[in-house]
């Protein structure tokens, strides 16, 4: 997988990446640990950038990562796909199912992770921005834009992430950015009838 | 000088084209559809894309947690199955194991009494030879 913002892993890296995995295979708790530490950036970024939220984006990841440790043990990677792109995966399913348990919740504070991890204010700021933006779409159409609009990914690669047809992209991208739009006329007016 | 179309000729033409379009129709390809349409955003949308991307960079210094690595593994050691113990294994083997150190005790204790017995008689019949040698 291709997309924008994610580092350029050298081929090297990624036969390492197999090389632990199949370790991680055979219990090797260790050989997890160096999977985590080489892919927790760029997974983060997508987590955050999914979910709108740096300490939920936390939790979805730890998560993401104990999922895919007992699929390798279960021997669920069959080693087709790049290591990091089926990680890639894992995450993206793991934040929306943060997004909809969101949605279930309102109001209600449950989360486990806290995130101290060194952000600058323009980030942050821009992430606010990002969920603010994004907040009253559906998980599904949000993810869909997120992969594309602002990962980077084509359609084929944001619907392999999904697991869904290119077609079914296309359809939540429209039906995203029209909800988008309607929504910024609407706040237009609003601002004009109130100016 | 370039000729001039006749216009009859040219309403003949238009006519033909017209007759060979006629049965022209929509595919029913709605995937194709929304291809197009995605490909070819409003301006507004073209706003909207250019304001993603500008948050997409603006992210781009998103990091997790010095100790995500450390939280994970703890999850995962606090989620292994425990590694077996002697008592696991009896409680495993269960009613066949208890049954087996009931008999190892009840051969024991027999077999200690008939010694303690055998070693009685020994003595009784020593003291007695000894009596009578006197």
């Amino acid at each position: 997988m291709a997309g924008g913002d994610r580092d350029g892993a050298a081929q090297d890296r990624a036969v390492d990446l197999r090389l632990l995995a199949a370790r991680v295979e055979r219990g090797d708790l260790a050989a997890f640990r160096s999977i985590v530490e080489h892919t927790k950036a760029p997974l983060f970024r997508l987590a955050a950038r999914l979910v709108g939220d740096l300490a939920e984006a936390e939790d979805a990841l730890q998560d993401a990562y104990v999922q895919a440790y007992r699929a390798l043990g279960e021997g669920r990677y069959d080693g087709r796909a790049k290591l990091e792109t089926w990680l890639y995966r894992v995450v993206t399913n793991t934040s929306i199912d943060t997004l909809r348990r969101r949605r279930e919740r309102i109001g209600e504070a449950t989360r486990e992770a806290r995130h101290d991890g060194l952000v600058s204010a323009e980030a942050r700021v821009a992430l606010g921005e990002l969920d603010a933006l994004l907040r009253a779409l559906p998980p599904g159409e949000r993810a869909a834009l997120v992969l594309v609009a602002v990962e980077g990914l084509s359609a084929k690669e944001a619907a392999e992430a999904l697991g869904c047809s290119e077609g079914a992209i296309e359809q939540r991208l429209v039906r995203a950015r029209a909800a988008l739009r309607t929504r910024s006329e609407e706040r237009q007016v609003s601002d004009d009838e109130a100016g | 000088m370039t000729k001039r179309a006749d216009p009859s000729d040219l309403d003949r033409r238009l006519a033909r084209l017209a007759e060979a379009t006629a049965e022209l129709a929509p595919s029913g390809d709605d995937d194709a559809l929304y291809a197009r349409l995605a490909a070819q955003p409003s301006p507004p949308a073209a706003d909207l894309e250019l304001r993603l991307a500008e948050l997409g960079g603006a992210t781009r210094a998103l990091a997790p947690s010095a100790s995500l690595a450390d939280a994970v593994v703890g999850k995962l050691e606090r989620s292994r199955p425990a590694a077996p113990s002697t008592i696991d294994g009896v409680s495993r083997r269960g009613p066949w194991a208890l049954a087996f150190a009931a008999a190892i005790a009840a051969a024991s204790l027999g077999l200690w009494l008939q010694t303690e017995e055998d070693l009685g008689d020994a003595l009784v019949a020593g003291v007695d030879s000894m009596e009578v040698g006197e």
